[in-house]
C-alpha cells in the first residue's frame, strides 16, 4: 500500500512541475510567437497593399475589439512617424470556404491596395482571381461610398465569379468598418 | 570526479557511440530533417538541448524516481523539455519551426532521449550525465550536419541557401527526395563501418 502510494505521489510531483514550468514559458513567449507568426504571414501582404512606409506594422499592431467576441489586428503604416494609413483583414465566404482579404485605407477611406491573405479556393479556377493583378486593381482609389459589388463597379474574373464575389464581400466589409477603426487607431 | 572519465563519457558521443551511424537511433529526423544544413543544424541543437536538460534533471532525481514508474516520469521530463524548445523555436526562429514542423514535437519519441536517460543518467552523477548529453547531442548534431551537408551542396547546389556550385551545375534532385536520404545513410553507415572495422 505504501508503495502504491508513493508511486502515485512521484509520479504527480513530476507532472504538476511540468505543467507549472510549461504554462510559465508558455506565458512568457505568447507575444514572441503571435509576432513572429504576423511576421511570416501577413508582414508581406501588409508590403504589398501600402506604396510606402517606414515603420514596423505588425510590432505596432493595434488590437480593435468589434464585439464580445470578435478582435481585430489593425496594422499602421507610417512615415515619418505620422500615420498613413491603416490595414486590416475583411473576411468573405468563397467556395472553398472563407476568403481573407488584407485591406489597405489611406485616412481618407480610400483603398490603397489589397491582398488575399488566406484562402481555400480550387488552384486554377478560383485562383485566378487571387492572383489577378488587374482584377486586384480594380480596388484602388474605391473605398468609403462607393457600392463595391460585382457588377456593379468590380468586374469579375470570367471563370473565377464566385471567389471574385468572396474578394469584393470581404473588402467591403472591410471598408464599412473603417470609419469606427480609424477612430480607434487614431485615439 | 575523475577529468578523464568526464572526457571519456563527453567524447564517446562523438565518435564511438555516435547516435545516428553507430546505434542507427534516432533515424526519422536524420532522414527527414537533412535537406538542408540549416534544418540539420537546428534539428541537432534542438535534440542536443532536450538531451542536456533531461540528463541532467533525471540525473539528479534518479534517487527519488521508483523503479516501477521511471519511463512514464522520464517521459514526462523529456516532454516537458520538447515543449519548451517548440515554443522557444516558435517565438525566435519561426523558419526553423516552420520547417523542421511535425519533427520537433516527435523528439518524445525519439528513441536517444529516453535511451540515454534509462541506460545513462539513472545511473550515473550530473555531472557525468551533463557530459554524456552534450557529447551525444553534439555527435548527433555532427552527423545531420554532414549528411545535410552533402545532400544540400549535391541535391541543390546551395550551402545554408546560398548557390556554391558553378553554373551550369545540375543538381541530383533525387538526393533531396527520401529515397536519397534513405541512400546517403546507408553510403555513411558503410563508410563508418569501414573506418571503425580497423579500430577492433
Amino acid at each position: 500500500m505504501r508503495e502504491i502510494v508513493k508511486l502515485i505521489v512521484v509520479l504527480t510531483a513530476f507532472c504538476v512541475g511540468s505543467a507549472f514550468s510549461l504554462a510559465f514559458v508558455k506565458e512568457a513567449t505568447k507575444e514572441r510567437i503571435e509576432y513572429q507568426k504576423l511576421k511570416v504571414l501577413v508582414a508581406p501582404a501588409v508590403k504589398a497593399v501600402f506604396p510606402s512606409y517606414d515603420n514596423d506594422p505588425i510590432l505596432e499592431r493595434v488590437k480593435v475589439k468589434l464585439s464580445e467576441k470578435e478582435v481585430i489586428n489593425v496594422f499602421p503604416a507610417k512615415k515619418a512617424g505620422s500615420l498613413i494609413g491603416i490595414a486590416y483583414e475583411g473576411i468573405g465566404s468563397g467556395h472553398g470556404g472563407a476568403v481573407e482579404v488584407l485591406v489597405g485605407m489611406d485616412l481618407n477611406g480610400k483603398i490603397l491596395g489589397i491582398k488575399v491573405v488566406k484562402h481555400g479556393e480550387t488552384p486554377g479556377i478560383g485562383t485566378k482571381a487571387v492572383e489577378s493583378q488587374e482584377f486586384l486593381n480594380q480596388f484602388k482609389g474605391k473605398g468609403v461610398g462607393s457600392k463595391l459589388t460585382v457588377g456593379g463597379d468590380i468586374e469579375a474574373v470570367s471563370g473565377a465569379t464566385e471567389t471574385s464575389t468572396a474578394i469584393t464581400e470581404a473588402v467591403r466589409k472591410a471598408v464599412e468598418m473603417f470609419p469606427k477603426l480609424k477612430e480607434k487607431v487614431r485615439g | 570526479m575523475e577529468g578523464s572519465r568526464l572526457v571519456k563519457e563527453f567524447t564517446k558521443g562523438l565518435w564511438k557511440e555516435i547516435p545516428p551511424f553507430r546505434f542507427v537511433l534516432g533515424l526519422c529526423p536524420t532522414l527527414a530533417c537533412t535537406t538542408a544544413v540549416r534544418d540539420g543544424i537546428g534539428m541537432g541543437l534542438c535534440l542536443t538541448f532536450v538531451l542536456v536538460c533531461s540528463n541532467v534533471l533525471i540525473s539528479l532525481l534518479r534517487k527519488v524516481i521508483p523503479a516501477q514508474v521511471r519511463i512514464a516520469c522520464f517521459i514526462v521530463v523529456v516532454a516537458t523539455f520538447v515543449i519548451i524548445v517548440e515554443l522557444v523555436t516558435q517565438a525566435y526562429f519561426y523558419p526553423l519551426y516552420m520547417a523542421l514542423g511535425i519533427f520537433i514535437p516527435l523528439i518524445v519519441v525519439n528513441c536517444i532521449p529516453l535511451g540515454r536517460a534509462e541506460a545513462f543518467a539513472s545511473k550515473n552523477t550530473v555531472i557525468y550525465s551533463l557530459a554524456d548529453g552534450l557529447g551525444m547531442g553534439l555527435g548527433y548534431t555532427c552527423s545531420l550536419t554532414a549528411l545535410a551537408i552533402f545532400r544540400e551542396i549535391f541535391g541543390k547546389g546551395t550551402f545554408l541557401y546560398h548557390h556554391i556550385m558553378w553554373s551550369g551545375f545540375e543538381p541530383f534532385a533525387f538526393l533531396q527526395k527520401p529515397p536519397g536520404a534513405f541512400v546517403c545513410l546507408g553510403l555513411m553507415l558503410g563508410i563508418m563501418n569501414l573506418i571503425g572495422s580497423g579500430e577492433k
